[in-house]
C-alpha cells in the first residue's frame, strides 16, 4: 500500500454535517479514501450511511463541510469523472417499464469501456434473463441488476450502498468476488457499507465506523486486528476516570467490571490490575463494543 | 380499534382549520338571510354547495385512511374494515352531522334540515366512493353526479343515491382487501394519499460552486472530451414515458397516429354538433368538465413527486450518468421536457374539448380569446409545480400560496368560462372591466408568487454551506 498511499484520495471528506430536521445525522465526518482501497463503512442502522455515500457523491445537499470526489466538488463531476464512477443505491428502483436488456442496453451507450462481457457473465451466474421486466424482480434480483450496471463500466471508484443487503449468500460471495476482481485488474477503489461483518473482512482493505455522526475509527484492516484488543478490567479496581493510553472506548458490564478496546494494548502491560485480562478482538466484537 | 390505532386514520390539523373555515363560511352564508329576516324560505340555499362542502372534507380525511388501510393489506394486519369503518363513521360525524347540529341551533324548519343532510350525505359518500375506486375507475362518480345532477336535485334521491355509493364504497373495499393486486387497482385514495407524501430533499443544482484548485494527478480534468450538448431525447428515456413527448414515447408513426385519431375525433364532433339538436343534459356541466384541463396542473406535480419517491435509481442517474446535462443545467433541462410533454397534452386537450363544448354552446372570439390563456396559464401552472416538487418538501408557506392561487384560478376560470360561453354569470353581474381586471389582479399575484417562491428557494439552497 505505501505506493498507493504517496497518491492523492479519490474522496476526501472534511467537516461533513447533514441534520433531518432537529435531528444531527452527521457530525463533523472527515474521511479520505486513497486511491486502490476497499472500505468497508460500518455503522448501526439510521447510522447516516447512506446520507454520507449520497453527500459525498452529491447526491443529497450537506448542512456543513465539504466532499471532493476524484478531487472536486460532485456537483462539478464531468462526463469524464462520472465515466469512472459506478454507484449502487440502496434502493434500486425505477426504469420498471424496462426490460433487463433495454435498460443495460441504453447505459452501455453512455460508457465507451461497457464491459459487455462481464455484464452477460454475471446475468448468466444470477440467473438474470435478459427480457425480464424490471418491475417483475425480486428487491434481490434488482440489486443484482444494479449491481452489473455499476460493475459492467469497469469504473475507477465503485460505491455500493448495503449492495448484499438483499441478496442470497450465493450472490453475495459472486459480489464480493467480482469487487475483489475489480480491485486486484484495475486498482477500482471501492466503498460500500455495510452490516455483515463477515463481508467486511473477505474484501475490506481499510474499515470505518460510522457511529454518533462521527467516523470513530478508520484504519487499515489488518491494523486493527494487529493491534486492537480489548481489556476486560475487574470490578475490584476502580478505573481511572481519565482515558488509559491508546483507549478507544469502554462498557461497564453487566456482570460487573469494565471492557475496554486499546490500542496497541500490548505496549501498555504492566499498568493495570493482575486480575485485568487482555483478549483478542474479532471485528463483530469491535463493532458492538463501539456501537454499542 | 384503540385510540392509537385510530389516530394514525385522523387527518392532519390543517384539514381540520381548512374544513372548519369553509363550514363558517358557507354556514353563515346559509343561515344569513334566515336569521337575519331577509328571507322565510325554509329551503336550503344551494344544496349543491353543500354536497360539495361534505365532499371536500371526505376527500381532505379519506386520502389517509385509504393510504393507511392500504398499506396495511400486505402486512397482513387483523381487523383492517372494521377499523375503516370506524374511521369512516367518525369522520362522518364531523363533515355530516356536525354541520346538520349547528343548523338545528337555529331551528330551521324540518324540510330544511333534511334537504341539508341530504346534501351532506350524498357528498361524503360520493367522495369516498370515488376514493375507495380503483385509479382507473375514480372519475366516473364524479362524472355521474355532475351529469345527471337534475336526477339528484330532490333530498329523498340524494340520502338513496348516497346510501348506494357507500354501498359501492363497502363493495370495492371488500375487493381490495380479498388479496393483494397490482398498484394500478389500488385504491383512489392510497393512490392521492401516497402522492401527497414528500419527497427527500434533491440538490438544489443551481448553485455555483467554488472553483477547483488544480486536479490530482492522474486524474481527468474537465477538459477531457465531454459532449457539449446533451441528448434531449437521453434525458426523455432516463426520465420515463410519463415525461416523454408522444414522439420520444412512441416514435413519429405513433405521434402521426395519436394526433390523426383526436383530428378525427375533433372532426367527428364538430359534424355532431351540426346535425344533432343541442343535448338536453347539463350546459353548465359541459362549461365545469371544460376547465377540467386545469388537472394536468397536478399531472405534472405527481411526475416529479413520483420521480423522487418511488423511482431513485432514474433520479441518481440523472446526476451520475454521463451524457446527460451537467448538474448546473439538470434543473432546466428536467423542466424544458416537462414543458415540452405537458405542453403537447394541453394542447391536445385544448383544441379537444371546444370540440365538445360547441355541442352545447355557440362558441364566441371572446371565449376562444380566453381559452387561449387559460391553457396557457394552465402549462404555466403546471410547470412551476413540478419546480416547486423539484425542490422536495417546499416551505409550507409556499406551498400554502400556491394552494390558495390554484384555488383562485380555478374559481376565476370557472365564472369567466360560465359567463362567456352563457353571456350572463350565475354568480352575479360581471362585466369585462371587471372581469379583466380580476384576470389582471390574478396574473400580477401569480407572477409575484413566482417571483418570491423562487428567492425563497434559492436562498434556502444558497445559505446551507454545501462545499462552502
Amino acid at each position: 500500500m505505501d505506493g498507493i498511499t504517496a497518491q492523492a484520495p479519490l474522496i476526501e471528506v472534511r467537516e461533513l454535517g447533514k441534520d433531518y430536521g432537529k435531528r444531527r445525522i452527521l457530525d463533523g465526518v472527515s474521511l479520505a479514501v486513497e486511491p486502490g482501497c476497499i472500505l468497508g463503512l460500518v455503522g448501526r442502522n439510521g447510522a447516516g450511511k447512506s446520507s454520507l455515500l449520497e453527500c459525498l457523491l452529491g447526491l443529497r445537499r450537506a448542512d456543513r463541510g465539504s466532499a471532493l470526489v476524484f478531487g472536486k466538488p460532485p456537483e462539478r463531476m464531468d462526463d469524464a469523472d462520472k465515466m469512472r464512477l459506478g454507484y449502487v443505491p440502496q434502493q434500486p428502483d425505477g426504469f420498471d417499464w424496462m426490460t433487463i436488456d433495454e435498460m443495460l442496453g441504453m447505459i452501455a451507450g453512455l460508457y465507451p469501456g461497457w464491459d459487455a462481457q462481464l455484464a452477460a457473465r454475471l446475468l448468466d451466474t444470477w440467473d438474470l434473463y435478459g427480457d425480464r421486466r424490471l418491475s417483475t424482480l425480486s428487491p434481490g434480483e434488482r440489486q443484482q441488476v444494479a449491481i452489473i450496471r455499476a460493475l459492467a463500466p469497469r469504473p475507477a471508484l465503485l460505491v455500493l450502498d448495503e449492495p448484499a443487503s438483499a441478496l442470497d449468500p450465493v450472490a453475495r460471495r459472486t459480489l464480493l468476488r467480482e469487487i475483489v476482481d475489480l480491485a486486484l485488474e484495475d486498482g477500482t477503489t471501492v466503498v460500500f457499507s455495510t452490516h455483515i461483518i463477515s463481508d467486511l473482512e473477505r474484501v475490506a482493505s481499510h474499515v470505518a465506523l460510522l457511529h454518533g455522526g462521527r467516523i470513530r475509527l478508520h484504519a487499515a484492516l489488518d491494523d486493527i486486528k494487529d493491534s486492537l484488543r480489548r481489556l476486560w478490567w475487574p470490578a475490584s479496581t476502580p478505573l481511572p476516570e481519565t482515558p488509559l493510553a491508546g483507549e478507544l472506548s469502554r462498557r461497564p458490564l453487566e456482570e460487573g467490571g469494565w471492557s475496554l478496546i486499546l490500542r496497541d494494548a500490548d505496549l501498555q502491560a504492566g499498568h493495570w490490575p493482575a486480575e485485568a485480562r487482555l483478549n483478542p478482538l474479532a471485528l463483530e466484537d469491535l463493532f458492538v463494543e463501539l456501537a454499542a | 380499534m384503540n385510540a392509537r390505532a385510530l389516530r394514525q386514520l385522523a387527518p392532519p390539523i390543517w384539514a381540520y382549520v381548512l374544513y372548519a373555515l369553509l363550514l363558517a363560511v358557507f354556514l353563515g352564508m346559509t343561515l344569513y338571510p334566515f336569521l337575519s329576516g331577509r328571507s322565510t324560505e325554509t329551503q336550503t340555499p344551494w344544496p349543491a354547495t353543500w354536497v360539495v362542502i361534505a365532499a371536500v372534507w371526505s376527500w381532505l380525511v379519506g386520502q389517509q385512511m385509504c393510504l393507511t388501510a392500504h398499506r396495511m393489506l400486505p402486512l397482513r394486519l387483523p381487523r383492517i374494515a372494521s377499523s375503516l369503518r370506524k374511521s369512516v363513521g367518525l369522520h362522518a360525524v364531523v363533515g355530516v352531522a356536525l354541520p346538520v347540529l349547528t343548523v338545528q341551533l337555529w331551528q330551521p324548519s324540518a324540510s330544511m334540515l333534511s334537504a341539508l343532510a341530504a346534501a351532506l350525505w350524498l357528498g361524503s359518500a360520493i367522495s369516498l366512493l370515488t376514493l375507495s375506486l380503483p385509479v382507473p375507475l375514480a372519475v366516473v362518480p364524479a362524472l355521474v353526479l355532475i351529469l345527471g345532477w337534475d336526477h339528484f336535485d330532490a333530498p329523498a334521491v340524494q340520502f338513496v343515491a348516497g346510501s348506494i355509493a357507500l354501498l359501492l364504497a363497502e363493495l370495492c373495499w371488500r375487493w381490495h382487501l380479498s388479496r393483494l393486486r397490482p398498484g394500478i387497482w389500488a385504491p383512489c385514495g392510497a393512490w392521492l394519499g401516497g402522492r401527497s407524501l414528500q419527497a427527500s430533499l434533491p440538490l438544489q443544482t443551481g448553485r455555483r460552486s467554488p472553483p477547483v484548485n488544480g486536479s490530482p494527478a492522474g486524474m481527468v480534468s474537465s477538459a477531457s472530451p465531454v459532449p457539449a450538448r446533451y441528448d434531449q431525447d437521453l434525458l426523455a428515456r432516463m426520465l420515463g414515458r410519463r415525461f416523454q413527448t408522444f414522439r420520444q414515447a412512441y416514435g413519429r408513426r405513433g405521434q402521426w397516429l395519436i394526433w390523426l385519431l383526436v383530428a378525427g375525433c375533433i372532426a367527428g364532433l364538430l359534424a355532431l354538433g351540426r346535425v344533432w339538436p343541442e343535448p338536453a343534459w347539463g350546459k353548465d356541466k359541459v362549461a365545469i368538465l371544460a376547465i377540467m384541463l386545469m388537472l394536468l396542473i397536478d399531472h405534472s406535480q405527481h411526475m416529479v413527486d413520483k420521480l423522487l419517491t418511488k423511482r431513485r435509481t432514474q433520479w441518481v442517474e440523472l446526476y451520475l450518468a454521463p451524457g446527460l446535462p451537467p448538474r448546473a443545467h439538470l434543473e432546466g433541462a428536467v423542466m424544458r421536457q416537462i414543458f415540452r410533454c405537458v405542453g403537447e397534452r394541453v394542447l391536445l386537450l385544448a383544441l379537444f374539448l371546444p370540440a365538445v363544448v360547441q355541442l352545447s354552446y355557440s362558441l364566441n372570439m371572446w371565449w376562444a380569446l380566453w381559452w387561449v390563456c387559460f391553457a396557457l396559464i394552465v402549462l404555466l401552472q403546471g410547470v412551476h409545480k413540478a419546480w416547486l416538487s423539484w425542490h422536495g418538501r417546499p416551505l409550507s408557506a409556499i406551498t400554502l400560496w400556491a394552494t390558495a392561487r390554484i384555488a383562485g384560478f380555478f374559481a376565476l376560470s370557472l365564472s369567466t368560462n360560465l359567463w362567456l360561453l352563457q353571456q350572463h354569470s350565475p354568480y352575479g353581474p360581471m362585466s369585462y372591466a371587471w372581469t379583466a381586471l380580476g384576470w389582471v389582479i390574478y396574473l400580477g399575484a401569480m407572477l409575484a408568487h413566482f417571483r418570491t417562491a423562487r428567492r425563497r428557494i434559492n436562498t434556502r439552497t444558497n445559505g446551507d454551506g454545501w462545499n462552502g
